[in-house]
């Protein structure tokens, strides 16, 4: 049986070998990018994306209400919305795009409509004339390297939206009464935003926690189901992944300066984590029976979201992937660019505009607060319209209203910790992944194949099962994706004269 | 006609001996066992409280009553109706025009008189082995026919299921061939040999491939998901359903606004099944229903056969 | 030809038309987009814009270092299932056929189907309320008899089975009761002989029914052996939980491509896989269908 499969397997690689072409993939076409505005009537069409798990009920209300608005903002100018919840946007998008269906704009980011992808296939128009020109503010409002980070090839090809930009571990303790009792008896004086000045390694806190709920009979907050290691290793151990997602091998640690890209799972680092996992499972912190598909813990602390059971463990620090984790996106189909790239820049300038297509009508879906004209007091349940878990991928999140629960100096607290964060100067570095396309995608399936098991216990042999998931991933190319981002790395830390310590 | 004749005795036919008997009402009682545990505890579960399920495992007995998976299957009446309608609709027109389709083909494809039998045969069963893919039927269905969000996508958009051409064709093909010729000395067009002499008689056929027709078309969310905006059938709606679990989670761990989220216990673990059950539900009632007309199609099968 | 014989051909070709355009429209003209496996394809280009790259989108599959566990899997687990399905469905509906009692026939059929309504991420909740380490039923009771926990979801060498058994339960009721449907309508002279002949219920099986589904058989291997390289992904997703301790038997295309390009959604690459399972497919269907014609005279085409 194998020997059949090989010899199969022999011929279809001459064949490979004698009909493909030579590079893996081809180079971006030219897109036109000068676009102006010819101030005819034009109508918008906009995907935009719902979080939520059903698409609203209510679009039309929305819908009617924001062209309202548009009337005096943006003249001659009507919006088409187009409402796909999170889970089927890539879906959905991936079909309008294949089939060149003609829109004007949508969300993007490394995961969701994913940005890379779609600037390989064209379906995003280059934005560095429009930008500049038709959002000045955006274009100010966001920094320079962050701008950088959004290059591919050397051009921009979406709007970042500005939000909280940098990373915080974090630890959900599930139960605020209960961690409030632990840090009051154990850490007097420490909230769950301060546990990090403790100076505590991460997993000896939560292990003290979740021995401290054992010893006092209170099992049941504490426990997990796995711990998120492709997180623990990002925001924990300040691995800088270099924008290929933590499933493909080859990192770099943001605070020892030397530059080093490494392969994560064969580091020191993860075999603790597993050993932590493991560790737990054994004493029971980790709950039994549960599989892959359980929700991980909550994998980043932002200020003021929480009801007090989000435990902030590490300092903020800047990541290459997650300063362009939002995006809007101006569609290659797009017949009026220029009048696009203006309506984005309202959803930053225009409060009005911004939290219609986040909170919906005023009276209709939401009441707003007397006291407070940027607070709402109660969202209509059934009303139809709620998109308040969106206000990160409408431009600029800081003019979003607040909610009941958060506090009053909410953005500016965000805005604080994006300035005073020191930004890592990786940030900027675009990984071309074109060598090593396929030696990504086969790093990501054994990847997916082996941590996620490991994160949450599940093989029984632990060390065996380790060296074959190494070894598995040096067969799939792993070192060859390690020394080309060395090799992309070094080349932009010199052209940055940014010297190694 | 030869066939119709009965023979007297018809104990002599039908009598199992006892070591038969045991063995055949035996096996079936086992595989009867079988089936019903599991589905016992999928129905039992769904009405069961999510933490004892999580704590002890799904049983096929009720562990304290709990109707709160239902609560969230339930949220919007009107939507989860309106949800049903289209499910309903779209799977009688669909099935029908499949199987009127099915069968006609089926039927000619049976007869040793049609010469383009084998071409026509291949022409559907290859087919099953080339699909396009998603993405030239996306361009084709939305740029070319103009399917997009329509009704017709959903409807048309399986029609002529091959397996079920395959599956006339064979029962077709058992169709005594005296009643063709006496057919054709009556001068009888083929649809009329087609639909009044040869499709009566092969019922059972026709209720065995409407039954695999209704639960395709039912249990589809794909069509719906990817083909339509505003049009959600019940398949869709329900797996959207686990979906909102995630944002009850997330809501309720970070108190966000807007959001009701009722108690402290999320029914994770037994929505799953409460969906099941409201997905086929209404299958199961029309099967009941149904299952007469089923019977009676195959007994009259057993007559005229 | 004479005549009344094209006349009836002619009414033949009528009766197959609507569903010729249909699937001539539907599924063959996007057939054309099959050309996407050998280019890279960008959607404004259109199919004839796009660059042409050969062979090169099909090294996903076959350079992946498990191609080959990849493909044994598939066949295997098709191979399994397509055996079992048949063997059972067609005992089971040659069973029911045989008993007299027809509120039993009929409970039993009305039970049997039950689980083709069943969804396979439930099948998958109900394998694991059965297998389990801690809770499963089955796990308890192996463990009353035999003292040990088998903790099925860390042993591949039991999914195969485990797998098969679970196609078999959710869809042989259903194939069970068409066997029983096709049986009613067979002469029921050939009945009446074999018991004048005093033969056994077991020998009238054999020798009356097994003959009159031959063809039923017959046509149903050959439609899904088309398919031998392709899994139904939800079934091997859902009810192996996914677990990849268990990758070594039920790793199959569809799961390494979920894994591999999960965010990318390659148009080219997921449409040269599918070349590859339909040219598969296609070869051992031509291959099975002439065998079967010489063998036992039957055939799809």
């Amino acid at each position: 049986m194998n020997g059949f499969f090989k010899k199969a397997f022999c011929i279809a690689f001459a064949l490979a070998a004698a009909l493909a072409s030579a590079a893996c993939v081809p180079s971006l076409g030219e897109l036109e990018e000068r676009y102006d505005d010819d101030g005819k009537q034009y109508e918008l069409a906009y995907y935009l994306m719902y979080n939520d798990s059903n698409p609203p009920n209510d679009l039309k209300s929305v819908e009617a209400r924001l062209n309202a608005a548009l009337k005096a903002k943006l003249p001659d100018t009507t919006v088409k919305l187009t409402a796909y919840t999170i889970a089927e946007y890539t879906a959905k998008l991936s079909g309008a795009i294949a089939a060149n269906v003609k829109f004007d704009i949508c969300y993007t980011s490394p995961e969701v409509n994913p940005y890379l992808t779609n600037v390989q296939r064209e379906a995003f128009l280059p934005l560095d004339y429009l930008l500049p020109t038709y959002a000045p503010e955006t274009w100010a409002a966001i920094p320079e390297n962050i701008w950088t980070q959004a290059r591919v090839d050397g051009k921009i090809y979406a709007s970042v939206n500005e939000q909280i930009f940098p990373r915080t571990y974090c630890y959900d303790a599930r139960n605020a009464t209960l961690i409030t009792q632990f840090l009051n008896a154990a850490h007097p004086g420490t909230t769950t935003d301060t546990v990090n000045e403790l100076g505590m390694d991460a997993f000896a806190f939560m292990e003290e926690y979740m021995a401290w709920l054992k010893a006092n009979d209170r099992g049941a907050g504490g426990k997990i189901s796995s711990i998120d290691t492709e997180s623990a290793l990002q925001n924990w151990f300040g691995y800088d992944n270099l924008g290929t997602g933590m499933s493909t091998p080859g990192v770099v640690d943001i605070e020892d300066g030397s530059y080093t890209v490494v392969n994560q799972y064969a580091s020191q680092d993860y075999r603790n984590l597993i050993d932590t996992v493991y560790r737990w499972k054994s004493v029971g912190y980790i709950e039994e029976g549960v599989s892959v598909f359980d929700l991980t813990p909550e994998s980043n602390w932002k200020p003021g979201y929480r009801r007090g059971n989000i435990l902030k463990l590490s300092d903020p620090h800047y990541f290459t992937s997650y300063v362009i984790g939002t995006m809007n996106a101006i569609s290659s189909t797009s017949k009026n660019p220029a009048r696009a790239m203006k309506f984005i820049e309202l959803l930053r300038t225009d409060a009005e505009i911004h939290n219609i297509l986040q909170f919906g009508v005023e009276d209709v879906h939401y009441i707003k607060d007397p006291e407070n004209p940027v607070r709402i007091a109660e969202q209509i349940t059934g009303s139809g319209y709620n998109n308040a878990q969106f206000g990160w991928g409408l431009g600029c999140e800081f003019v979003s209203y607040l909610t009941p629960s958060q506090p009053a100096d909410l953005w500016e607290q965000v805005k604080k910790i994006n300035a005073d964060t020191p930004v890592s100067p990786l940030v900027g570095f675009n990984f071309n992944v074109a060598a090593v396309k396929q030696k990504i995608a086969d790093c990501k399936a054994v990847v997916n194949e082996f941590a996620p098991a490991f994160a949450s216990a599940q093989f029984k042999n632990k060390d065996d099962k380790l060296a074959e998931f190494l070894s598995r991933l040096n067969a799939a190319g792993a070192n060859e994706v390690v020394a080309e981002k060395q090799k992309q790395l070094d080349a932009y830390l010199a052209a940055r004269g940014i010297a190694k310590a | 006609m030869s066939a119709r004749t009965k023979i007297k005795d018809k104990s002599l036919i039908n009598k199992l001996s006892p070591a038969e008997g045991i063995l055949f009402y035996g096996l079936l009682c086992v595989l009867m066992i079988a089936v019903a545990v599991p589905f016992l505890t999928l129905v039992a579960s769904s009405f069961s409280s999510s933490s004892l399920i999580r704590a002890n495992g799904a049983r096929p007995w009720i562990q304290a009553f709990s109707l709160d998976a239902y609560k969230i299957v339930f949220m919007y009446p009107g939507d989860m109706l309106y949800s049903y309608l289209v499910s309903v609709v779209v799977t009688a027109a669909g099935s029908a025009l499949n199987i009127l389709l099915c069968a006609m083909v089926g039927y000619s494809t049976s007869r040793s008189t049609f010469r383009g039998r084998n071409i026509v045969t291949f022409f559907f069963a290859f087919t099953i082995m080339f699909q396009a893919g998603f993405v030239p039927q996306y361009i084709l269905y939305r740029n070319y026919l103009n399917l997009y969000n329509t009704w017709a996508v959903l409807i048309l958009g399986p029609v002529v299921i091959v397996p079920h051409i395959i599956i006339l064709r064979a029962f077709y093909a058992g169709v005594p061939g005296e009643l063709y010729d006496a057919a054709k000395v009556d001068g009888a067009s083929q649809y009329r040999t087609c639909f009044q002499i040869a499709t009566p008689l092969i019922a059972p056929g026709i209720a065995t491939v409407v039954f695999y027709s209704v639960l395709t078309y039912w249990n589809d969310p794909f069509t719906a998901m990817l083909y339509t905006d505003d049009l959600v059938p019940v398949a869709l709606y329900l797996s959207r359903i686990t979906q909102y679990i995630e944002f009850l989670k997330y809501a309720q761990q970070n108190g966000f606004a807007g959001l009701d989220v009722a108690g402290s216990e999320i029914p994770e673990d037994t929505l799953l099944y409460a969906i099941a059950i409201a997905t086929t539900a209404p299958m199961l009632f029309i099967f009941t229903l149904f299952q007469r007309f089923f019977v009676r199609g195959l007994a009259s099968g057993a007559v005229k056969g | 030809m004479t005549k009344g014989q094209r006349k009836e051909n002619i009414e033949h070709w009528l009766l197959c038309l609507p569903a010729l355009l249909k699937v001539l429209i539907f599924s063959y003209l996007p057939l054309i987009g099959l050309l996407m496996a050998f280019q890279f394809y960008i959607p404004r280009r259109g199919l004839f814009g796009s660059e042409w790259v050969g062979f090169q989108n099909f090294a996903y599959l076959f350079k992946s270092t498990i191609a080959s566990r990849l493909i044994i899997n598939a066949v295997v687990l098709n191979a399994l299932g397509i055996v079992a399905g048949t063997v059972v469905s067609l005992i089971v509906g040659l069973v029911m056929f045989e008993v007299v009692n027809k509120v039993f026939v009929r409970a039993s059929q009305t039970i049997l189907i039950f689980p083709y309504f069943v969804s396979w991420p439930l099948v998958g909740v109900l394998v694991g309320s059965f297998l389990s380490e801690r809770t499963g039923m089955l796990t308890n009771i192996l463990y009353s008899i035999g003292g040990t926990r088998i903790d099925f979801y860390s042993e591949p060498g039991y999914w195969r089975a485990i797998l098969t058994v679970t196609l078999v339960w959710k869809n042989s009721g259903l194939s069970a009761v068409m066997y029983y449907a096709f049986l009613i309508g067979v002469d029921k002279q050939l009945y009446e002989a074999a018991a004048i002949d005093g033969a056994s219920k077991f020998r009238r099986m054999l020798h009356v029914s097994m003959p009159a589904l031959n063809l039923m058989v017959v046509l149903g291997i050959i439609v899904s052996s088309a398919n031998i390289l392709r899994i139904d992904f939800n079934q091997v997703y859902f009810v192996t939980n996914n677990d990849p301790s268990l990758y070594k038997t039920t790793d199959v295309i569809e799961t390494y491509m979920f894994r591999a390009l999960r965010t990318e959604g390659d148009y080219s690459i997921s449409t040269a896989v599918g070349l590859v399972q339909a040219a598969v497919g296609f070869v051992l269907t031509i291959v099975i269908n002439y065998v079967s014609k010489k063998l036992s005279a039957q055939s799809l085409f």
